[in-house]
């Protein structure tokens, strides 16, 4: 800590000192927040329970004040000051202040851009530098998806991208002759800090050497290392490191656009436990090909891929999962006389802040197959080889976006078995703009998508897995910037699975059979009143309904009533 | 189109097709090997036996409970299988939260495959100090695939000893499990700062709400008051309890100190470790000489919420600022007689810090490993 704190100390006072004579401007912006929720848990499988809490009320005021500091062009630094207030406490008992974010960043003789602090790591590839979603949500009601976007700014969410602590640069060069331009990229972060009491330093760092030759032909090199920092008495020794190229094709005539693009590569994964001295040291193998092509007038394009990801591919800064499906649930922790832990479901996954994962981990997480079976850990799920194809408007359309996709995926050995997994995906999904299409001056769309997977296996131990996940939503402005807002999302998921368990050399240890046969629906009308671009209140009411007869055995439901006023600045 | 142009995506695709060729070759199958269990799978006489290792006498699973003392035995569980199956023994604490799993992939179960002497595989332990109160574990035995259950009780009269035993080449000395496990070097009460009167300051020997083994922890809390990181301490009785030559090892880099340390989350706890040796060679049992012996701290930030084992060789252990150098001013592992326990708040000073120590052990040529990492 100590000497991240020297070097953000001397990087901002070296700028400053090199810019003293330009111009200082000072800025606030930020985000202010109010919560409140009322709770119900009922059911069933709550009969006869006197002990697990039934009904609750919650919520929180937060102030995200963030000063902006601007020398010339050659320095920025923010913070933001947080100050958070939990519904219900008095006088400030509870309220918290922190630093949510600080960040200095600038640029390096007019060549580079530097960022140092709390960082963003990413405009990388999905083998590399990815942060795979959680669960497929392209078509989800506008209801949901602000629900879901509370919960993402909540956990530094931005796109695809890391959020870690550390420092990064970057810069493009244009050449007149021979390639058209040259842009790197390079980033140092430590995801873990040492207790000097047998747990050490823990380095993600890597970059990217992008070449772009032309119009035609662009390629890249990527490299991301995880290291151990080793200082005495530690009781593991890790690294694992991924080496990927990169290369896309891209023809752009007037009328349509043809592009296919590659990526390669390899990890090596070590881990030494010291103190038992095992060391288990293995490598493996990333293919992906990629084909687009688009036809401008009709605003369609087609697209297909083809993917191989070694079983032992392992590059944690592409699949570390999203959430953490063990972790402990804030809304309704326990069930069953508050005796066990509830299990997490989809409405969970949506609105709980504290089940994702802020930082990157070594080792694949646990993940529950009804959310997502075929790529749990984005498109690095590692042991999947097979082909995507589909169809889908163009991102410029903007009355009608729609998509349809079909992946053939299997596995390239099994697990357990030498049978290996299936998967077939089907999915698809419409965002219809009625306001625009009638140039109306309001908002009227509607959406709907829908995924079905399915997951077979013969032999010793077969496996017959299906689940079929639906989106449905309309946003209708009907006054002036009162928008009523609707939004269902079903899933119903039947058979069996085995949950696989993994060591900490990443390594399939056991396994859980998991059977399932279950169904949740989230059923959410509300309201939105919109006061400006960047101001709104929501009041909305979601009911919902978990059952499963089979692993958890669980049959209850959850009412949830949630005000929301946000104000960005 | 130029030349170039066209050739390029060319050489680029066959490169695509070269590298692509890197596939890397399988066992048959990855992870330990997994069947489906037989819709005719039985165990046979439907019976998990269990065995004391020392007597060989048998017990059948059934309505008495059979019992254990950890201290002087061990034990082996047997159960036969008409099909090689995937098995899970499981064996669960009814006082902490200590498990120890055996899984295996066999037709039977024997003291080859599931022999425990009394370690978890978790940071608990299994069993208390006094044999009047047994530990009442579970012991289920069930298979993946079946909904073929076996379950039994049994009682853990006294926990495993680890006092003077030498375990896999590792010799261990217990300090102070905080149960009266070895009374020659027990804690003493909690010495507060003075000057911290009115900060709520308080440690507890017999902790009892939160501890990793048996019936107690030592628990200390307290506010900073006077804004000089001293919060109180404790000691080992005279500070020269331990005989000279108790430790063979003589490199300070082959000695280690372990203990379980619990993390509330408030930050700037550190618990502090001070060791004491005889230099001068003073008798037995007469208080340590702080004036003519050595005495050197090691402090432990405790930045995690929960229980952790931390071990640290003894040669990570400084001069404190104060009252050192005053006897031959090397670490001497073989002279150490004594030790103290201190909480602090630092690196910085003035905060409410909180933590529970339980099972402090002095390892010789490896660090205490009650249970697999």
């Amino acid at each position: 800590m100590k000497y991240k704190v020297g070097y953000l100390v001397f990087v901002f006072l070296w700028s400053v000192c090199s810019v003293s004579h330009a111009q200082v401007q000072f800025n606030f912006n930020g985000l202010g927040r109010a919560i409140v929720t009322t709770n119900k848990l009922s059911g069933p499988t709550l009969n006869g329970d006197t002990v697990t809490p039934k009904k609750g009320v919650s919520g929180y005021t937060l102030f995200d004040l963030q000063p902006n500091l601007v020398i010339g062009n050659t320095v920025r630094a923010n913070a933001i000051l947080r100050l958070r207030n939990p519904f219900g406490s008095f006088y400030g008992a509870s309220t918290v202040f922190a630093f949510r974010q600080f960040q200095i960043m600038g640029k390096i003789g007019k060549v580079a851009d530097y960022e140092i602090g709390d960082i963003y790591i990413g405009g990388m590839t999905k083998y590399t530098v990815f942060k795979p979603e959680e669960i497929w949500h392209d078509y989800e009601s506008d209801i949901h998806a602000m629900r879901r976007s509370v919960v993402e700014y909540e956990n530094f969410v931005k796109g695809n991208m890391w959020r870690l602590q550390g420092v990064q640069a970057y810069s493009n060069f244009g050449f007149n002759k021979g390639i058209k331009s040259l842009n790197v990229r390079l980033f140092g972060t430590r995801t873990n800090a040492s207790n000097t009491q047998g747990t050490p330093d823990r380095l993600l760092v890597g970059g990217r050497l992008g070449i772009v030759q032309s119009q035609y032909l662009a390629v890249g090199v990527n490299y991301v290392g995880m290291l151990d920092v080793r200082v005495n008495n530690d009781s593991v020794d890790y690294s694992n490191n991924v080496l990927t190229g990169d290369v896309k094709l891209t023809l752009d005539r007037e009328k349509f656009l043809v592009q296919l693009a590659g990526e390669l590569g390899t990890s090596n994964f070590k881990n030494t436990q010291v103190y038992s001295k095992v060391t288990k040291q293995y490598n493996d193998y990333v293919t992906d090909i990629d084909f687009k092509a688009v036809y401008k007038p009709l605003k369609i394009k087609v697209f297909g891929a083809y993917r191989s990801v070694g079983a032992q591919f392992t590059s944690p800064a592409a699949q570390t999962a999203r959430l953490n499906v063990l972790q402990n649930l804030s809304l309704f922790e326990t069930i069953n006389n508050a005796t066990v832990g509830r299990n997490p479901t989809l409405y969970d996954r949506l609105t709980d802040e504290g089940m994702y994962n802020r930082s990157v981990a070594p080792v694949l997480y646990m993940f529950q197959p009804e959310y997502g079976n075929l790529s749990p850990y984005g498109d690095a799920t590692p042991n999947r080889t097979g082909i995507t194809a589909g169809i889908g408007s163009d991102t410029s359309a903007k009355v009608i976006q729609a998509e349809a996709r079909v992946d053939l995926y299997s596995e390239l050995v099994g697990e357990g078995v030498a049978d290996k997994r299936k998967f077939t995906s089907l999915r698809g999904g419409l965002r219809f703009n009625l306001g625009t299409l009638l140039k109306w001056n309001r908002i009227l769309s509607f959406n709907a998508g829908a995924r079905q997977e399915n997951t077979t296996r013969g032999g010793e131990a077969p496996i017959d897995f299906k689940s079929t996940l639906i989106d449905l939503g309309a946003t209708v402005e009907t006054f002036k910037k009162l928008d009523l807002l609707f939004g269902v999302k079903l899933l119903n998921a039947k058979g069996n699975e085995y949950l696989t368990l993994r060591d900490q050399f990443n390594l399939i240890n056991n396994y859980i059979i998991y059977n399932l046969d279950m169904n949740e629906a989230i059923i959410s009308p509300g309201v939105r009143l919109r006061f400006s671009e960047r101001s709104y209140l929501t009041g909305t009411y979601n009911a919902t309904a978990y059952k499963d007869t089979k692993f958890f055995n669980y049959n209850y439901k959850i009412h949830q009533v949630f005000f929301n006023y946000t104000l960005v600045f | 189109m130029s030349r170039k142009i066209i050739f390029s995506p060319i050489l680029c695709l066959l490169a695509l097709t070269l590298i692509s060729g890197c596939k890397k070759k399988y066992d048959e199958h990855i992870g330990p090997h997994y069947t489906s269990v037989p819709s005719d799978f039985a165990i046979v006489n439907n019976r998990l036996d269990i065995y004391n290792v020392l007597n060989s006498s048998g017990y059948v699973s059934g309505p008495s409970v059979v019992s254990v003392n950890l201290k002087t035995n061990h034990q082996f569980y047997a159960a036969k299988f008409n099909y090689n199956v995937r098995w899970n023994l499981t064996i669960s604490s009814g006082l902490t939260h200590a498990v120890k799993v055996f899984t295996g992939f066999t037709d039977y179960i024997d003291s080859t495959n599931a022999k425990w002497d009394g370690a978890s595989d978790n940071e608990y332990f299994f069993g208390y100090t006094s044999s009047s109160q047994p530990d009442y574990v579970t012991i289920t035995l069930n298979i993946p695939g079946s909904d073929i259950v076996i379950r039994d009780t049994m009682k853990v009269l006294m926990k495993k000893n680890y006092h003077k035993q030498t375990i896999n080449g590792i010799y261990h000395y217990l300090v102070d499990d905080f149960d009266g496990g070895n009374d020659t070097t027990a804690f003493s009460p909690f010495y507060i700062d003075a000057a911290d009167i009115n900060g709520g300051n308080t440690g507890t020997p017999g902790y009892s709400a939160i501890k990793n083994q048996a019936n107690f922890s030592y628990h200390m809390t307290g506010l900073d008051i006077n804004n000089n990181t001293y919060i109180g301490s404790c000691n080992t009785p005279t500070l020269n309890d331990i005989k000279a030559n108790t430790f063979t090892v003589t490199d300070p880099h082959n000695l280690f100190i372990n203990l379980y340390v619990y993390g509330t989350g408030k930050p700037n706890t550190t618990v502090s470790i001070i060791s004491y040796e005889n230099d001068a060679a003073q008798a037995a049992g007469v208080p340590l000489d702080q004036h003519i012996n050595d005495k050197f701290i090691y402090q432990i930030g405790v930045t995690w919420k929960g229980w952790k084992l931390v071990s640290f060789p003894y040669s990570d252990f400084k001069r404190p600022n104060t009252g050192a150098g005053l006897g031959n001013n090397q670490l001497n592992p073989e002279k150490i007689s004594g030790f103290a326990m201190e909480l602090d708040s630092y690196p910085s000073s003035g905060f409410d810090v909180e933590a529970m120590v339980d099972m402090m052990v002095i390892t010789e040529n490896g660090v205490f490993q009650p249970y697999e990492k």
